[in-house]
């Protein structure tokens, strides 16, 4: 198989695990506010995500790292094309990321409000930016072989938006769902319960942005072709499922793993739409980003490959030992015993 | 003290015989190009990078030697009554900050007008597909949000240093004993 393609896959990869893993942290940083009632309750919904919520971080960044080394050339004009979105992606994440660690270094009321205020702005934000930011790149950016002629207002159309809101509710019912399995009391019993009614919600909006998928761009053509791709569109439809029925038989653990592959399968449909596409033009396809035109070269990407090998399988590893290290579920009653709070 | 308009040093102090020589060749005897073997528009503007480069030098020995000076005064252990040294230790705490940002003043305006060495030009560089305004939205943004995130550093690093270790840990003690009840 060509190092292209290798590549690819692994890009996709990256996005997808990023989305699954920081995906629930960024639920729990929006609802933290809504499922905490009180001072340890918030406190106790930061918990479930401190160990853990930079370290899914690591993804975004490499995944950032393969398109850099891997396809330069996309690398570089996604970055000019899409600026001012990304900046206000990086000034939420930054803000977010201060905000977790220091919203339990001081004890007023008004210090508590305004660092919460950061980690939902900071985890609302770039889920909805990153669902804007891939809903163009599904539909094409309008780039010919000079430049880009758009704003960060053509970003904001609708298909795009639908897409913002269709991440924001996946991570959403994904948080919940984490809340469910991490916690014990009050926090459990409404975060299972939000979970339940978010997710009709994300059902409506999961069927609606498949509909408007096949209006406003091609990512169907290649499902088309090889019809045998349609098993990752109805594994997502069936995970979606999966996630209301186990979680009716309160079977909380299962709905979150669906809840991870669902999010996997979303991205997925759209990498294998995309292909070879790594950004379309919408005004010709001659201009678009694809893996063939805008990769390194051969020689690169073999040492890359050799590379993710060896370290790609470390990271995971030791990722999965902080999981199992904080796989404890916590109640309001960890907070007061612990010095080290958020 | 570099003089640009004449091409010269309009005075010079310390002067180390074959120093450059082993610090860019790391051999004594190699021959440095000198300033004026580049044309004019190849030249990186002189006199900032000239002063950097001094005062991260000079900030790096003086740390060295302040380290020096607080292992010779703790030897007999009584360095909680030597006040005058322990406060240009405390002020000195900005320096190593000051070091490392004119570091990068070194790096960034020495290499110009280069932005990757001898590949690429800055001006070459520059993203056609963003304009200025853009540029200073985000240069401003970023010095508010790292100004702020800096007056928040400082405000809990007083806070937390004031309290002392002692304190803190029979804070945290009696907080959770009373939270518990």
């Amino acid at each position: 198989m060509e190092f292209q393609i290798i590549w690819f896959i692994l890009w996709g990869v990256l996005w997808a695990v990023y989305f699954m893993l920081d995906g629930f942290d960024f639920g729990v940083g929006m609802l933290h506010g809504f499922i905490g009632k009180n001072e340890a309750e918030k406190s106790l919904a930061i918990k479930t995500i401190g160990p853990v919520w930079d370290g899914n971080e690591v993804w975004l960044i490499t995944a950032g790292g393969a398109t850099f080394a891997a396809f330069p050339t996309t690398y570089a004009l996604m970055f000019s094309y899409l600026y001012s979105a990304l900046l206000i992606i990086l000034f939420a994440l930054i803000l977010r990321g201060v905000a977790i660690e220091f919203r339990g270094k001081g004890e007023s009321a008004v210090w508590k409000k305004v660092w919460d205020l950061a980690i939902f702005g900071g985890s609302f934000i770039p889920s909805l930016l990153f669902g804007v930011a891939f809903g163009n790149i599904f539909k094409g950016l309008p780039m010919d072989a000079q430049e880009y002629h758009g704003t960060l207002f053509t970003l904001l159309n609708p298909y795009g938006l639908l897409t913002g809101i269709f991440f924001v509710l996946l991570f959403l019912v994904h948080g919940s769902l984490w809340l469910s399995i991490k916690t014990k009391g009050d926090v459990k019993t409404r975060s299972e319960q939000l979970a339940g009614k978010m997710w009709y919600v994300l059902a409506i909006v999961a069927v609606c942005f498949l509909i408007y998928t096949s209006f406003a761009t091609d990512l169907y053509n290649n499902f088309i072709i090889m019809p045998l791709w349609f098993i990752i569109p109805i594994l997502a439809v069936t995970s979606l499922l999966s996630i209301k029925i186990f979680a009716g038989k309160k079977w909380f653990v299962a709905a979150f793993y669906s809840s991870c592959i669902l999010i996997v399968m979303v991205t997925f449909t759209g990498i294998v739409g995309l292909y070879p596409n790594l950004i379309p033009s919408n005004i010709d396809a001659q201009y678009s980003l694809t893996i063939f035109n805008s990769s390194s070269s051969p020689y690169t990407l073999k040492i890359m490959t050799i590379v993710a090998m060896i370290f790609v399988p470390i990271v995971i590893a030791y990722q999965i030992w902080i999981y199992r290290i904080f796989r404890h579920k916590l109640s309001t009653s960890d907070i007061v015993k612990d010095t080290e709070n958020y | 003290m570099p003089d640009p308009e004449n091409e010269r040093n309009a005075m010079e102090a310390f002067k180390v015989p074959k120093m450059l020589s082993y610090l860019a060749f790391h051999d004594s005897n190699a021959e440095v190009k000198g300033l004026k073997a580049y044309p004019k528009e190849d030249r990186p503007p002189v006199t900032l990078t000239f002063l950097s480069f001094r005062l991260m030098v000079g900030l790096g020995f003086l740390f060295i030697f302040l380290s020096f000076l607080s292992v010779v005064l703790s030897r007999k252990g009584n360095m909680e009554s030597k006040p005058f040294f322990l406060n240009i230790m405390l002020f000195s705490l900005i320096l190593p900050y000051i070091a490392v940002q004119i570091g990068w003043i070194v790096a960034e305006v020495g290499r110009q007008p280069w932005i990757v060495y001898s590949l690429l030009k800055t001006a070459d560089a520059v993203s056609k597909s963003i304009n200025t305004t853009q540029v200073l939205i985000s240069f401003v943004g970023f010095t508010l949000l790292y100004g702020f995130l800096a007056l928040i550093d400082v405000y809990l690093l007083t806070k937390y240093a004031k309290k002392g270790p002692e304190e803190i840990i029979s804070e945290m003690k009696s907080s959770s004993v009373a939270q518990e009840v």
